[in-house]
């Protein structure tokens, strides 16, 4: 070995040294620095994808762009109708909280954001969003934090991980550092859902812990999100149940949750930030 | 005529002709030309307003698709505003109903592991002065508890299958009293309290509803604690047979606890 390659591997054990050395929030501010740091790579590679989608609409022919056009029309006005009846029911059970003198009802807001990049090492763990602490409102910039919930219309994607200037880090539900309350739908039963952290049989899993042994769950039950975390709000799809085991750990059901959709797919997301 | 001048009307003639037939063609065929015209300009127009018109609707598309995503996101989080608001209506009208001074207050968190003994609720003595310890906390359906300790801005609820608490009771029919405790055995996911102290002689049956009586002094008479579930047998009694035993279902189901009332007193 040569004195200059020796030098460089001083250099590179006094660099992970100093890493791995720092306390968690600064190695959290290192993280959130490297994070700004490889946002425009992030964004160029982004803006690359979403010029292959254009791509791929306009090569829709008059015909087909009109049949979509429709599509998307008739399902708006759907949508739309059904948001109406439930803004109103949002407006009514305010007055309901403040009849019934409630303290700090809480007022969701949803950003929304779109998936940049995945983390390169641990695909199934975490999905980078270009949302940062920049592009907000001075309300949403005050709330803006690590561990907001962020879903899609399909259900629960994970909470914010590592958050930057202008992108964040999500971490998802399959991975083991995403822990929020969960309800089973038919047997009412509570519990805590943990990611897998790894992959096996190549779909990504996560798990419900603390339900006891003398649960009847079924298997394909599905199950929500409970509120009890003070995390998500309550009654969002997380997924459904795909094995149950008897633990031989502790007294509890060892219960497997395949994710409510296909976690490669995730596009456009939401942040949930509560302006109560 | 003479020769010369014959030739210059010639070429005269040669020269005026072609203009003579276009004039009188532009003249004669105009209307033809115009038409061909106008056609050309109006398919060029048509093309080019056709890929305006695609070039917007795939812009809509996109800006549809992304609106629908986002409109779809809302629906699923406001889906749960359904159950909420028939839960905010039964609480209101229990409130009215109600001759006690009752504070509003919602379950913030429970311990996963004894979640059946304790629980969180987002109200502390900061919110309300007179929150103090052993007050009773109902919803419109029944008992559930009552507070333990006291935070600035949260405060502990005992859940009425503590051991911990105990409640005064009375039973509908035979108007016996008796003491209600939690700790009762744990059937399948609901745990019960146990009703004693309840004379050997007493006449029961299984169905039968218990009442809060007042006697203790810390709940008021006449909240729904629960049903008889289960007349233990006097063999397996825990007070050597001297009084009869019950085993009671609580009158809410505990696991779903959101929105509940601390009772403050009288109105």
């Amino acid at each position: 070995m040569t004195f200059k390659r020796f030098l460089l591997l001083i250099a590179f054990a006094l660099f992970l040294g100093f890493c791995l050395t720092r306390s968690s929030e600064e190695h959290l501010r290192l993280r959130s620095l490297t994070l700004q740091t490889l946002s425009p790579l992030f964004y160029a590679v982004d803006r690359f994808s979403s010029l292959s989608e254009k791509v791929d609409v306009n090569l829709q022919t008059p015909g087909s762009a009109q049949t979509s056009f429709d599509m998307l029309v008739d399902e708006n006005q759907k949508l739309s109708v059904e948001r109406e009846k439930m803004l109103v029911m949002a407006k009514e059970n305010l007055e309901l909280r403040k009849k019934l003198s409630f303290r700090g009802a809480p007022q969701f807001h949803l950003i929304g954001c779109h998936v940049i990049g995945r983390d390169p090492v641990s695909w199934w763990n975490s999905v980078y969003i270009n949302r940062g602490t920049q592009d907000h409102r001075s309300l949403e910039k005050a709330i803006y934090r690590q561990g907001l919930p962020v879903i899609s219309p399909y259900g629960v994607v994970g909470i914010t991980g590592v958050v930057s200037e202008k992108m964040s880090e999500v971490i998802l539900i399959v991975n083991e550092n995403c822990q929020f309350a969960a309800q089973l739908e038919e047997c009412r039963e509570q519990g805590i859902i943990q990611g897998e952290g790894s992959v096996r049989e190549g779909n990504p899993q996560t798990r419900m812990r603390y339900i006891p042994k003398e649960t009847p769950v079924k298997i394909g039950e599905k199950v929500f999100t409970s509120g009890l975390d003070g995390i998500f709000p309550p009654g969002l799809l997380v997924g459904k149940v795909l094995d149950v085991r008897p633990s031989i750990k502790d007294s509890y059901l060892e219960i497997t949750i395949e994710p409510a959709f296909d976690l490669a797919q995730l596009t456009e997301l939401f942040i949930i930030v509560d302006e109560s | 005529m003479r020769r010369g001048q014959a030739s210059s009307i010639h070429v005269f003639l040669m020269v005026i002709s072609p203009f003579a037939a276009l004039v009188l063609g532009y003249y004669l065929h105009w209307t033809y030309v115009k038409t061909l015209g106008d056609t050309t300009t109006t398919f060029i127009s048509d093309v080019d307003d056709g890929l305006e018109t695609l070039k917007t609707l795939q812009r809509e598309v996109i800006r549809l698709r992304k609106e629908n995503t986002r409109i779809a996101t809302e629906n699923i989080y406001y889906r749960n505003l359904t159950g909420e608001n028939s839960r905010l209506q039964e609480m209101l009208l229990f409130k009215n109903a109600s001759p006690y001074r009752l504070q509003a207050c919602k379950v913030i968190g429970r311990k996963q592991e004894s979640w059946w003994s304790t629980l969180q609720v987002n109200i502390g003595w900061e919110d309300e002065a007179g929150m103090t310890r052993d007050l009773p906390v109902v919803s419109p359906r029944g008992v559930v508890g009552k507070t333990g300790e006291i935070y600035a801005k949260t405060s502990e609820v005992i859940l009425m299958v503590n051991p911990n608490c105990k409640i005064a009771a009375t039973l509908e029919t035979t108007r016996e009293h008796g003491i209600v405790i939690g700790g009762g055995s744990r059937t399948k996911s609901q745990p019960q309290s146990k009703m004693t102290f309840i004379p050997r002689g007493v006449e029961l049956g299984v169905g039968e509803r218990v009442f809060t009586s007042g006697a203790g002094g810390v709940f008021p008479p006449g909240l729904f604690l629960g049903t008889v579930a289960l007349i233990k047998p006097l063999a397996s009694q825990s007070n050597f047979g001297l009084y009869q035993e019950l085993l009671i279902d609580p009158a809410i189901d505990l696991t779903q606890l959101e929105e509940l009332f601390i009772v403050m007193g009288a109105k």
